[in-house]
């Protein structure tokens, strides 16, 4: 059962957002704090109304019932007097007092609050009737000089007096009781008042602490955290500052947003373009299987009559193009061939060096023939990448012919060779290939790794969109310069793990 | 020397090279039946007049469409065979002989002259 109760105030916490349990709390805190003085205040005026009304008139009535009796001890005192000095002074005293006895009697009558008490003061009047005829008569039997008589009788009032004094006592205890009633009642209703406001204190403080607990615990903290990750709980700043930071990262966040947009953007660019190349690949490799075929019976058939033909200088010319035509188709089906081809990469730990040194080797013949001078800028060997040492050859062959093709009657190509960090990559090794060409127009520069795109007459357009196959494949990048229309750099990059040259963000 | 020339099968699909090449290998006094399909080929090997050497094309298929060379190896263990393939192409040679296909055809002779040789020497 506890496990359930647990388990039903979590869902119930879960249930109420932190919206709905920060009002709770403070219309809890509202309440209390309306309610409380509202009770206290109600009390106190109904304290104050016990007293005007109540304590009041017992007090008034406890006061007649003393001058009651005052009046009463008067009486019986002036009669005595008037027995030994015969002066009929105190006569009228006695009169005086009797008037005053009246007078209070009345007063007493008038606010009488229950039938006890109008019982008790019916009592006290019967009874003093009584005891002030007895009295007239014993001063009328002083006046007939009957003293015998009379002193008998004034004798007997004495019981009189005492029964009616008795009256009085009670009457006043009656008010007594009844004061010591209503002080409890006040006493009952002052303790009520102050345990109200003891609850009131405690909800007040329990309230205040689950709202402090929710605003630091589920609101300050968040926020700091937030603002200041988890480093946060070490950090003293202001609430300010907080807010600050997180509209910082909040700038930061919306920036991250915009750059991985444009990421996506790019990705999908090129996904749509690995898309075309793919189609384009399944094409080329199409028309190139079937292609290559009766291409390779015309180079035989060629190859078959060159030996036995007999052909003056024009024809032998004539030959030698239709030759050098069917050569160049055979280039460009193979490029075709080459590019639709899945990369099969034999990777082996290869320096770029290397691939350098083999492939100026191999080309050494063509360079003349195309009257290039090469020339190597290489501080010291480069270091050794994970990479298919033959693709790499076939890449720099590309592009070396591409810049002898470039320049039409010669010129020079210089290869760099430089090592370096380029942020996020790390450390890369990179291979500029420059010449002295006449340089790409600015509007064509985007283009030139296009597959089929060509400014030769004999070119597939395949030769730059395989170098950058190989390259991409390699985990490297390839980029294209020509500044000023006036000389063309090849730049191919590939991150490696290894020691630092240049740094670039 | 004056042994006679052995017979050689050209496997080849195309009709013109095929012609070319059983032209040229008769010109140099070989013995030379032709096949353009698998199944020719097939039937050229079982004939009994035999045949000492075969030139196959890479991209004949065997009769369920798969590289020829395997079934070839498992019927014919000892049959003489160079592959004649086109440049980059992926090859099954399972250790046959292999010439790149291309406009020089003198290439393909020498390679079969050295096999056929190295045969007569294993003998």
């Amino acid at each position: 059962m506890p496990n359930a109760s647990a388990k039903s105030g979590k869902s119930l916490t879960a249930r109420l957002g932190l919206r709905a349990r920060v009002y709770l709390l403070l219309g809890g805190l509202l309440l209390v704090n309306m309610v409380g003085p509202v009770i206290m205040i109600l009390y106190a005026s109904m304290a104050r109304d016990l007293y005007t009304t109540t304590a009041d008139k017992d007090l008034a009535a406890l006061t007649a019932a003393h001058e009651l009796e005052n009046a009463l001890l008067n009486q019986k005192g002036y009669a005595t007097y008037y027995y030994l000095s015969q002066d009929p002074v105190w006569l009228a005293k006695l009169e005086e007092s009797r008037r005053a006895f009246e007078l209070w009697l009345g007063r007493i009558r008038e606010d009488q609050i229950s039938s006890e008490a109008d019982g008790l003061v019916e009592n006290i009047a019967l009874a003093y009737r009584r005891y002030a005829d007895a009295k007239d008569n014993v001063i009328m039997l002083y006046r007939q000089n009957r003293a015998d008589d009379a002193k008998k009788q004034h004798w007997g009032l004495r019981e009189d007096f005492d029964d009616l004094r008795e009256r009085c006592d009670r009457y006043k205890a009656y008010y007594r009781e009844r004061m010591r009633h209503t002080s409890q009642v006040y006493l009952e209703r002052t303790d009520l008042v102050m345990g109200v406001a003891v609850m009131g204190v405690v909800l007040n403080a329990s309230l205040g602490f689950f709202l402090a607990y929710v605003l630091v615990g589920q609101i300050l903290d968040p926020i700091r955290r937030l603002a200041w990750g988890e480093a946060g709980k070490d950090v003293a700043a202001g609430l300010s500052d907080e807010v600050k930071a997180i509209g910082q990262k909040f700038r930061d966040l919306e920036k991250d947003v915009d750059q991985a947009h444009l990421d996506l953007e790019q990705s999908r660019d090129h996904l749509m373009q690995s898309e075309k190349l793919a189609m384009a690949g399944k094409l080329a490799a199409g028309v190139a299987h079937t292609i290559r075929n009766p291409l390779t019976s015309v180079k035989m058939r060629l190859f078959s009559l060159e030996r036995g033909l007999k052909l003056d200088a024009s024809q032998q010319e004539d030959f030698e193009v239709i030759a050098e035509e069917i050569g160049h188709i055979d280039t460009i089906v193979r490029n075709f061939l080459e590019f639709a081809r899945p990369p099969k990469l034999v990777a082996q730990p290869v320096s770029l060096s290397a691939v350098v040194d083999t492939t100026l080797t191999l080309l050494r013949h063509r360079l003349e023939s195309y009257d290039v001078s090469v020339a190597v800028e290489r501080s010291r060997r480069l270091p050794e990448i994970s990479a298919d040492p033959d693709q790499l050859k076939e890449a720099l062959v590309n592009l070396v012919l591409n810049a002898c093709e470039a320049m039409v009657e010669g010129g020079s190509i210089v290869i760099r060779e430089e090592t370096g960090v380029i942020e996020p990559y790390g450390r890369v090794v990179a291979l500029r290939v420059s010449d002295d060409g006449p340089g790409i127009p600015p509007p064509l520069i985007d283009r030139v790794f296009q597959p089929f795109f060509t400014t030769k007459g004999e070119g597939s357009g395949l030769g730059l969109a395989i170098v950058r196959r190989i390259v991409e494949e390699h985990g490297g990048w390839i980029t294209v310069m020509s500044p000023e229309t006036r000389g063309t750099t090849f730049t191919m990059v590939f991150p490696y793990e290894g020691e630092r040259g240049w740094h670039r963000s | 020397m004056n042994r006679p020339k052995a017979t050689l099968c050209i496997a080849e699909r195309n009709a013109n090279i095929r012609e070319l090449l059983r032209r040229e290998f008769a010109r140099e006094g070989y013995g030379v039946v032709t096949a353009g399909s698998g199944a020719e080929v097939l039937m050229r090997l079982a004939s009994p007049a035999g045949v000492d050497l075969l030139v196959l094309d890479d991209e004949i298929a065997d009769p369920d469409g798969g590289s020829l060379v395997p079934l070839l190896t498992r019927l014919y263990p000892e049959l003489a065979v160079v592959l004649h393939v086109y440049a980059g192409a992926d090859a099954a040679g399972l250790g046959r002989r292999q010439v790149e296909k291309g406009g020089d055809f003198e290439r393909l002779k020498a390679a079969v002259g050295e096999v056929l040789g190295a045969k007569a020497q294993a003998k």
